[in-house]
């Protein structure tokens, strides 16, 4: 069978699946038991592919994406992200557009101790969409920063995706974490500046009001005790993979155990805020892990039916200069935002383009930032990017989906705008790494 | 639905909440040894080869034994575009066919994963590494769990058969 009638059928059986409503691990799996049985021999076949799936789970590089959601669920749990939102609040004096400063340095500070947009999405948008209302925010500055912002979570270390990515395409997970954090901050330096010019143009969609003086001790005071001790669970992460301490997977576990002791130190770890922590970080792996395991599996059927090679060769010999099918590759991963969540994305798109990546010579940490930027951007895209979704669950009532989509589009627009950024410099994202590794 | 059936289906649940308990404890226990081992490694030179194997085959655990209870909460990720936008009737149709598939899917998962085991522990086969276990003791979490999940899948069709509530 040509390759591409082997793509049709494997991928087109899949996406079928996935748009049934079959949970998509189980999607993965029915591809695979099939590919198996036909492509394998037999009943011999599904038992190798058993084999397959147990030896992709027990990798010691699929540990930090259970270890780095503890660190998420815990800060949540123990409620340190909502001191970090008290914190930020002292510093923000009388400002245009406060609150939606606000929620992008709420953001870039969540997005050091969690690797999961949504729980973002969730603790900005409740407690910060209510005040922004009660002040006059009009919905696009209410709305846009929080979805933006939270999105982070995916760029900036500790990223889970960021490790389900490196683990699927097989490119080193360290360099993907130290590779994304300029772009994750390129991405909150252009928020900043859209909500600096939006509220200076147009005022009223964001009108200042009085707040309080805080005088500088308490600010000082209340920085030392809830940012400061976040620097230790930055180092935990990132200090101990530049010091050669760990591993990066490794790390995850000293972030995980840091979160915790400060939980723990700020007399925030109950018994109660442990055990659901654990119990959800694990049903969040399982979720992660169970998909992981079939998505291997399947790029295994992939690569043995022929069809990557066959893939990659035509799309090398396409008349069409390397770039321009780069940009086509992360317009097709925005594209396919719309409709699906990240993983099902990452999970069928990179075993195709990473190759393709590779054989065209380019650098393949710089795609997966590019990557990573148009997997957020997608999640926050019109009409059914994940991320919206949770926006609606959370903000006000009569808040309707046309409100958050509108929201959403400049910051899209950002999002594509660091992309175009990341395309022409590749060097903010290579040189970390160079100086790194 | 019969008190006999919703009995089964609470013990069933019962189940799938201890599994997912014994799941979340693996995971504790994995975050735990590994850091002690950076901590051992770092300030008294000592490394524990052991350490990362055990996490390796923790993972395996840690995965299947919390798939029921996902799967019984729904909370596994699915892409709801077509389910969520047709009428409830074809959708309770949907759930019945997803559910069948998703069941027969994991009946035979669950006997390819006996043949496994079953093939692992007569041949003694070992992993290839420090620790050496049999291949058994790692891949016999794989059967039950997938029989499990098959047993999940055949409560949500008859749900959604006979209408109840929840499916």
């Amino acid at each position: 069978m040509e390759w591409y009638w082997v793509i049709a059928c494997v991928v087109g059986s899949l996406l079928f699946l996935m748009m049934m409503g079959l949970p998509v691990a189980f999607s993965f799996l029915a591809v695979n038991l099939v590919g198996a049985y036909f492509l394998f021999g037999g009943m011999s076949g599904v038992e190798q592919l058993v084999v397959n799936i147990i030896d992709s789970l027990s990798t010691f590089t699929l540990v930090p994406v259970a270890l780095f959601m503890i660190m998420g669920e815990a800060m949540f749990q123990s409620k340190i992200a909502i001191d970090l939102m008290d914190t930020i609040d002292k510093w923000f004096g009388k400002l245009k557009g406060r609150l939606a400063f606000m929620a992008v340095g709420g953001g870039v500070l969540f997005s050091t101790l969690t690797g999961n947009s949504m729980g973002s999405i969730a603790l900005l948008g409740s407690s910060l969409v209510p005040e922004m209302e009660k002040r006059g925010y009009k919905k696009p500055m209410s709305l846009g920063p929080i979805l933006g912002s939270a999105g982070l979570a995916i760029m900036i270390p500790p990223s889970s995706l960021a490790v389900v990515l490196g683990v699927v395409a097989e490119l080193s997970i360290g360099k993907i974490l130290i590779a994304i954090i300029l772009p994750g901050l390129l991405m909150a330096v252009l928020y900043t500046a859209y909500i600096l010019i939006r509220c200076t143009v147009e005022p009223d969609v964001a009108p200042s009001f009085d707040v309080p003086p805080v005088p500088l001790s308490e600010k000082l005071s209340a920085t030392a005790i809830n940012i400061v001790p976040l620097g230790i669970i930055i180092f935990s992460v990132v200090g101990v993979i530049f010091m050669g301490i760990a591993t990066p997977s490794e790390a995850a576990a000293t972030g995980a155990v840091a979160t915790l002791l400060l939980a723990a130190a700020k007399r925030r770890l109950s018994w109660d805020a442990f055990s659901k922590t654990m119990f959800g970080s694990a049903n969040i792996s399982v979720m992660l892990l169970i998909i992981v395991s079939g998505a291997v599996a399947f790029t295994q059927i992939l690569a043995f039916t022929g069809a990557t090679e066959g893939m990659v060769q035509t799309i090398i010999n396409l008349p069409l200069e390397p770039g321009p099918v780069v940009l086509v590759m992360i317009a097709t991963v925005i594209f396919l935002g719309m409709f699906m969540g990240p993983l099902p994305i990452m999970l069928v798109t990179l075993p195709i383009f990473v190759p393709v990546i590779i054989q065209f010579g380019f650098d393949p940490i710089w795609f997966a930032a590019m990557y990573l930027v148009a997997i957020e951007t997608g999640s926050t895209s019109p009409p059914l990017g994940g991320a919206l979704f949770v926006m609606k669950a959370v903000a006000p009532r009569g808040t309707t989906m046309n409100d958050i989509y509108k929201a959403a589009m400049p910051f899209i627009i950002c999002d594509v705008l660091a992309i175009a950024i990341l395309y022409l410099f590749p060097q903010l994202v290579t040189w970390p790494v160079q100086v790194m590794f | 639905m019969p008190e006999l059936y919703e009995r089964s289906c609470r013990i069933l649940s019962r189940i799938n909440l201890i599994l997912a308990i014994l799941g979340a404890c693996v995971l504790a226990v994995v975050a735990l040894i590994i850091f002690f081992e950076i901590m051992s490694r770092t300030f008294l030179g000592v490394s524990r080869l052991w350490v990362i194997e055990v996490a390796e085959y923790a993972l395996v655990y840690l995965t299947f034994l919390g798939a029921p209870y996902l799967l019984e909460k729904n909370q596994h990720v699915a892409i709801d575009l077509i389910y969520d936008s047709v009428r409830p009737g074809a959708r309770r149709i949907l759930a019945i066919i997803n559910s069948s598939l998703g069941g027969l899917l994991c009946l035979a998962l669950a006997y390819a994963g006996l043949q496994v085991v079953l093939d692992q522990i007569s041949t003694g086969v070992r992993e290839a590494s420090v620790m050496a276990p049999k291949k058994f003791w790692i891949s016999m979490v794989f059967a039950p769990v997938m029989l499990l999940l098959a047993l999940q899948f055949i409560d949500k069709v008859c749900r959604a058969a006979t209408q109840s509530k929840e499916f």
